[in-house]
């Protein structure tokens, strides 16, 4: 009888908030004080008088006393009968910890925790960068669970920045599921999510679809290319499935003159590579390159080949170690490798190489300087670093 | 027999050169057989390799053996079609569903040579590259934004400003309901030689635009669009042959 009890009890615990599916925090152009907690369910009834109880910078409490609470709002996904709870955090704090729970009328979940973004320049501040996690849930959970260790050793990371090709078939609701579960490998133990921002790659083919999962409608951005800004380093979102040369680049020549304007560190970030190691050159080359250039970025991250990269820093399609802007990617966090067959093109001159390796991209900022490092699965050890300092205006 | 002389050697030329621009393409970059038939399915990156670039020079040896027999042809026709049916399964492009049908002119034209009869020959040709122009006109229509770019460049490179991006989709798409409306035609007016003389500049034109475009990176996909404007020209020849002489050998 009393083992009945204790297995009843155990079961009970187990199905707390069973049919709350794939946390995950989204992170969208205001990462110090935005974020969006979202959940996938079968039945919309499930979220029926659910909250998300918060707390800033420390745990829940019991008493309630200083918690804060988020109304939950529902859509349902265009394929594969889901539905999406989300919980619009908007009031949050820069540089914070912030805790959270769901509770529905009969449960409630565990409390979990991620962190927003610093505001002061001189905050340390890092992030993870990668794309390309598609086609391989096995490998892609290795790569998730190095995120995690790489969470767990480096605090002050605040969202893994996403460079596209997450699934294979953008219009698969099965591979979606599979790579929202995937996605939880990355919760440390002691419950911190890790909130992403996302892109689109060329694999995410149906655009509803993918900006129903990501609410990019929602955060404003139905084209998926906008800035995201953490501090004083302004991560510029570029979508290379849609016209290169149209508004999108209109608003990246007005959006990079604002930014160098105000002395910020400006990364683009996109899926399909200006300086390829393994395809042809996407149309970023030709059409923002020469902007990058102008208004000098120092490095972009780049995505779609399947290899690891980093080119010599390139101004105006030669080698310049003063104005050059050094392209870093391209897509390792989980699809098979490729033989980076381009890896004796000149823009590989040393220090630039080309290599079939899974990777992640540490960023961490300290004051002017960056420093990338580059991680691979199996290894403690960053496998390269990267520095980059500011040029002030 | 000038003309007959004339048009085995055009389509025998451009064919060759239609099989470099994949087989460059398959060397310099790797194609979606490769990683569609073979990456996907856990063989190894050289093997993969290998294997695309043996079926991609096995083509060029079909074209030699089809001066011996014709049927020969078949094959590189299927080398066409697993070029555009990988594409199809890989995905990750727009417009990637209907691939097939978008590229049905470089899929068909080799098989120009094949038949010996007339009417079937310009049959092939005909539903080729309506296909074509029916399939692009539907991508423009749906607003790819490859073909926004070209336009906007293309304007750009004319006019010295660019356009507004919404003015330009709209003119794509009415480009793109004028190419349907001239596919669903060629299928109807066979025997009109203005119609097959615009489908052949426009072919022309469209495939001239990625030169422009991409530079030096345009030149192979210039090549492998060779089939867009050759395929009208060869229904012209065709027309023009049918009016002389009825249903005799070709080839």
């Amino acid at each position: 009888m009393k083992f009945i009890l204790v297995l009843s009890l155990l079961l009970a615990s187990v199905s707390a908030l069973a049919e709350f599916k794939h946390l995950r925090v989204l992170m969208h152009s205001d990462p110090s004080h935005k974020a969006m907690v979202v959940y996938t369910l079968d039945n919309k009834q499930d979220a029926k008088g659910s909250e998300l109880i918060y707390s800033i910078n420390q745990k829940i409490d019991d008493k309630g006393v200083k918690n804060r609470v988020s109304k939950y709002s529902i859509k349902s996904l265009k394929r594969g009968g889901k539905h999406l709870l989300k919980f619009a955090l908007n009031d949050l704090e820069a540089g914070s910890k912030v805790y959270f729970k769901v509770v529905t009328p009969q449960k409630e979940s565990k409390e979990f925790y991620f962190k927003t973004a610093p505001k002061q320049k001189d905050a340390p501040l890092a992030l993870l960068f990668g794309g390309d996690s598609r086609s391989d849930s096995k490998q892609r959970r290795i790569m998730n669970k190095k995120m995690k260790e790489l969470v767990e050793n480096n605090p002050e990371i605040v969202a893994l920045v996403f460079g596209g090709d997450m699934i294979e078939n953008g219009m698969s609701w099965s591979q979606w599921n599979q790579w929202l579960e995937d996605y939880q490998v990355s919760i440390t133990d002691d419950n911190r999510v890790l909130p992403f921002v996302p892109v689109r790659g060329n694999h995410e083919t149906d655009k509803k679809l993918f900006n129903q999962l990501f609410f990019m409608e929602e955060a404003g951005y139905k084209d998926v290319y906008y800035v995201s800004y953490f501090s004083d380093l302004a991560i510029i979102n570029l979508n290379t499935n849609i016209s290169h040369l149209g508004k999108q680049r209109k608003w990246l020549k007005k959006t990079l003159k604002e930014l160098s304007a105000k002395d910020y560190w400006m990364v683009p970030n996109y899926h399909r590579p200006a300086f390829p190691a393994v395809k042809k050159s996407g149309k970023a080359k030709k059409h923002w390159v020469p902007l990058f250039e102008e208004y000098g970025v120092k490095f972009a991250f780049e995505s779609d080949g399947h290899a690891l990269k980093r080119t010599a820093p390139i101004y105006k399609g030669k080698i310049n170690h003063d104005k050059g802007v050094v392209y870093l990617g391209e897509g390792g966090l989980g699809v098979k490798q490729r033989d980076p067959k381009r890896s004796n093109k000149w823009y590989f001159q040393s220090p630039g190489y080309a290599y079939s390796m899974h990777h992640i991209f540490l960023l961490k900022k300290e004051n002017n300087t960056i420093n990338v490092s580059v991680e691979v699965p199996n290894s403690a050890k960053a496998f390269d670093q990267i520095i980059f300092e500011k040029t002030v205006n | 027999m000038g003309n007959k002389k004339t048009i085995n050697t055009l389509f025998y030329s451009f064919l060759f050169i239609q099989i470099l621009a994949a087989l460059f393409n398959i060397f310099q970059y790797g194609t979606n057989i490769g990683s569609y038939f073979f990456l996907t399915r856990d063989w190894s990156e050289n093997s993969s390799l290998l294997l695309e670039r043996i079926w991609g020079l096995s083509s060029l040896v079909f074209l030699a053996l089809s001066f011996w027999k014709r049927f020969f042809l078949i094959p590189i026709s299927l080398f066409f079609f697993s070029l555009s049916f990988s594409s199809y399964l890989q995905g990750g492009f727009f417009g990637s569903e209907f691939v097939v049908w978008a590229h049905l002119a470089r899929i068909v034209f080799p098989l120009f040579g094949v038949s010996e009869n007339l009417k079937v020959k310009k049959g092939i040709l005909l539903i080729g590259v309506a296909s074509t122009f029916i399939f692009h006109g539907i991508e423009a229509m749906k607003g790819n934004p490859e073909f926004l770019d070209l336009f906007i460049y293309f304007y750009s490179f004319i006019f010295n400003s660019f356009p507004e991006e919404d003015i330009s989709t709209q003119i794509i798409y009415w480009v793109g309901v004028s190419d349907i409306a001239v596919g669903v035609l060629a299928l109807f007016l066979r025997k009109n030689i203005v119609l097959m003389a615009y489908l052949a500049f426009w072919g022309f034109f469209t495939a001239l635009l990625r030169p422009l475009f991409y530079g030096v990176d345009g030149i192979a996909p210039f090549f492998e669009r060779v089939p867009h404007f050759l395929v009208p020209i060869l229904i012209i020849c065709l027309i023009k042959y049918c009016n002389i002489k009825s249903n005799r050998s070709f080839l």
